[in-house]
């Protein structure tokens, strides 16, 4: 499940819900993308996330891929630890800065 | 308690998306730690969905379904992945390359090495015209 957020100074959250697994991705993926494609500071939190593996990896780098395309920022709020160790593990955490505090997500997005 | 399992997966995304339920509902039923599930349900869905999605010939042709076989020992659990598709060793697939920013980033191929990192050993043999993988963890 996919909900966006308007928060102050122009910045979206995007929560997901769920698991990012293959079907989880495949449902996500478009609705996703197209919120990317609307948007230049984004905040994707993934804290009600429970499962991210290579096809939920795909979807994210796309949606900041979309979101750079753009000079548009994206960043990743407070994943549990199991899925950040998945982002961290695959580097995605290089791509795509992980924050765990909403302050610091709305300052990294807006800078 | 279940201590065995097995699924045949056909040569279908639909048939892919089914992996993680199943991985799931086994680790649940062998009373396994939610870390250890996570880690089967992450290997085996990438391990699946490489045989499902690289492994059939050019061409087609009719293959029969990719056997995911799972069983629960005294401190271990061992998975096996048996497929009749081409032969592909993912122990000799290259490590991934570090894009330098988002924009350099191409999505996908992350799966072999994710898979790699989250089981605790994995071994690849190819028997006759049968790929056969067989991933361990800690129970």
């Amino acid at each position: 499940m996919i909900e966006t957020e308007e928060l102050a100074g122009g910045v979206t959250r995007v929560t997901l819900t769920g698991k990012l697994d293959i079907a989880g991705a495949n449902t996500i993926d478009l609705p996703f993308i197209v919120v990317m494609g609307s948007k230049r500071a984004v905040i994707v939190d993934l804290s009600r996330v429970s499962f991210v593996a290579s096809m939920g990896l795909r979807t994210l780098i796309m949606g900041a891929k979309t979101v750079a395309s753009k000079k548009g920022r994206m960043v990743l709020l407070s994943p549990t630890a199991d899925v950040e160790d998945v982002l961290l593990t695959s580097g995605t955490n290089t791509l795509i800065p992980v924050l765990h505090d909403l302050d610091a997500a709305m300052a990294a997005v807006t800078a | 308690l279940p201590t065995r399992s097995s699924l045949d997966i056909p040569y279908s995304e639909a048939a892919l998306a089914g992996v993680g339920p199943f991985v799931e509902q086994f680790a649940a039923g062998a009373g396994l730690r939610a870390q250890v599930s996570y880690a089967l349900q992450l290997c085996l869905e990438e391990a699946t969905a490489n045989a499902v999605r690289h492994g059939a010939p050019a061409g087609g042709g009719s293959l029969p379904p990719v056997l995911l076989e799972l069983r629960a020992e005294a401190g271990r659990v061992v998975a096996t992945i048996r497929d009749h598709g081409l032969a592909f060793d993912p122990l000799r697939a290259p490590a991934p390359v570090s894009p330098a920013t988002v924009a350099d980033a191409v999505p996908g191929g992350l799966g072999i090495h994710l898979m790699r990192q989250f089981c605790r050993d994995i071994a690849y043999e190819r028997e006759g015209d049968t790929n056969l993988l067989t991933l361990s963890f800690p129970a």
